[in-house]
């Protein structure tokens, strides 16, 4: 999100994903922060869990 | 149980754009106009549905009984329907269906919606409460973040570029600039849109349409009161509507939305059609990558290759498919109460011709499709005249001076063939 929403401005750069868990057909979408171009996120790149708040699932770059 | 047939008998819309003027002013302005439009009194409309998503921006909500009292029939039934941004197909849905049943012989639908005076913040977050908030607005997905998610799948699944994006809205607003009522009436390049500011990649300004207010308005019928009031009427023969995973996480793919394919499929079952019997079509390019998944799921392209369809101009103007002859979201405008509805009238007004330079040649079956949100909810729609259009060129001394386009029965075409 380059333009982000109201409420997220101090949080940008950051990316809104849909990920596979591993193993399996189910998908969730999460907040992956620090991410400010599509090259820092190829599509397929492993992600993990690293908490849970206000802006839903938390993930980080495995 | 045996069906009426549902005509569309009249259409009207106010500009879209940015408006001075009410909710209420706007919804009555193009209720007039469609009453005007369809030859008939206010008193002979049976029942309202009113389409609003955002009502209470403008300060009135429960529109329908707002706007029946406005046109002095206030003891009618009116429905005030949301269904998101596909909420006036949703509405026009619903009307079809009382009309079909033999509920009521006429009936009015229209759409609204006022947003652009609450500036863009309130708006972008407003909206996102249209999404599975929990999983998307919440976590700060806007739409543009959404619909992105969607073409960044699309880019790297399929032979695709950025710059075939770029193509719907370009060739958008090569339509747009041709109706009067359109909100973004300017011609953009490939250029303008590359270079324009990346909102969410690889979603730019360019490829998502703007906030809009705006109200469109049709009176729908059954066939027997279409004939008593007018010759120029257009039958609504395909009704479908379909859903999807509110959240995105919840679709098997993110390059297709199964709501519009199910509610396609129901379309042209009833109408008795395929895809391939389409002349053209408004459907819903909130960004462009949505026109190209859109083109696609209602079978106008296989999948994968309604990009390269894009950038080969098959859906312009003279294309095999014209998708968006009134400029679409992108350029026409997206007041989200209203789209739904206005798609409806830009068909009645093709189908009729009523459409001016932006006419689509000898189109005699459009299609509507307009969804709520990433397509969670989405309705289909195909019309079809039964009657012709009369061209006349007039020329004097090897210069044409005057283009006119009158509608005839098919009776009537008979007779002008054998003068």
């Amino acid at each position: 999100m380059t333009v982000p929403p109201e409420g997220f401005e101090d949080l940008a750069p950051y990316a809104w994903v849909v990920m596979e868990i591993d193993d399996s057909d189910i998908r969730v979408s999460g907040f992956l922060p620090k991410i400010a171009t599509p090259t820092d996120l190829p599509i397929g790149t492993p992600v993990k869990i690293t908490g849970f708040d206000e802006r839903g699932i938390v993930l980080e770059k495995q | 149980m045996e069906r009426e047939s549902v005509c569309v008998l009249g259409g009207g819309s106010t500009k879209y754009g940015k408006l001075d003027d009410s909710i209420s002013d706007i919804t009555l302005q193009a209720s007039v106009g469609a009453i005007e439009s369809a030859g008939i009194e206010p008193k002979e409309i049976q029942a309202g549905y009113i389409s609003n998503v955002f009502g209470v921006a403008d300060k009135q909500v429960h529109l329908g009984p707002v706007v029946m009292s406005n046109l002095g029939i206030s003891e009618c039934p009116s429905l005030s329907i949301e269904s998101a941004c596909g909420s006036g197909s949703v509405s026009f849905r619903e009307a079809f269906a009382n009309v079909a049943a033999g509920f009521y012989d006429a009936v009015l639908v229209t759409g609204t919606e006022k947003v652009t005076h609450t500036g863009t913040d309130w708006t972008t977050t407003y909206f996102s409460y249209c999404s599975d908030f929990f999983y998307e607005g919440q976590a700060g997905a806007s739409f543009p973040g959404l619909f992105a998610s969607m073409a960044r799948a699309y880019l790297h699944e399929f032979d695709a570029t950025e710059e075939d994006l770029a193509s719907v809205a370009v060739k958008n607003h090569e339509n747009g600039v041709l109706n009067p009522k359109a909100h973004l009436r300017k011609k953009i390049s490939i250029d303008d849109v590359m270079d324009s500011a990346v909102v969410a990649s690889p979603l730019k300004l360019y490829d998502c349409c703007p906030f809009s207010d705006g109200a469109s308005s049709v009176i729908l019928c059954n066939e027997k009161f279409a004939k008593e009031h007018s010759k120029d009427y257009v039958k609504v023969i395909g009704s479908g509507r379909g859903g999807s995973p509110a959240a995105l996480q919840g679709r098997e793919k993110l390059t297709t939305i199964p709501s519009t394919r199910i509610a396609a499929e129901a379309a042209y079952k009833m109408a008795g059609i395929t895809a391939k019997d389409v002349d053209f079509a408004e459907v819903h390019d909130c960004f462009t990558v949505a026109e190209v998944v859109d083109s696609e799921d209602l079978g106008f392209f296989e999948k994968g290759t309604g990009a390269t369809a894009a950038r080969n101009g098959e859906t312009k103007l003279n294309g095999s498919i014209p998708i968006n002859p009134s400029g679409g979201l992108k350029s026409k405008g997206h007041p989200i109460g209203a789209t739904g509805v206005g798609q409806v009238v830009e068909v009645f007004e093709q189908l009729t011709g009523k459409s001016g330079e932006r006419t689509v040649n000898d189109a005699k079956i459009g299609l509507t499709q307009n969804f709520g949100a990433t397509g969670a909810s989405c309705a289909v729609h195909v019309l079809n005249v039964e009657h012709y259009i009369l061209q006349l060129f007039i020329i004097v001394k090897n210069v044409e001076v005057k283009n006119l386009k009158i509608p005839l029965s098919k009776e009537q075409a008979k007779l002008q063939l054998i003068r």
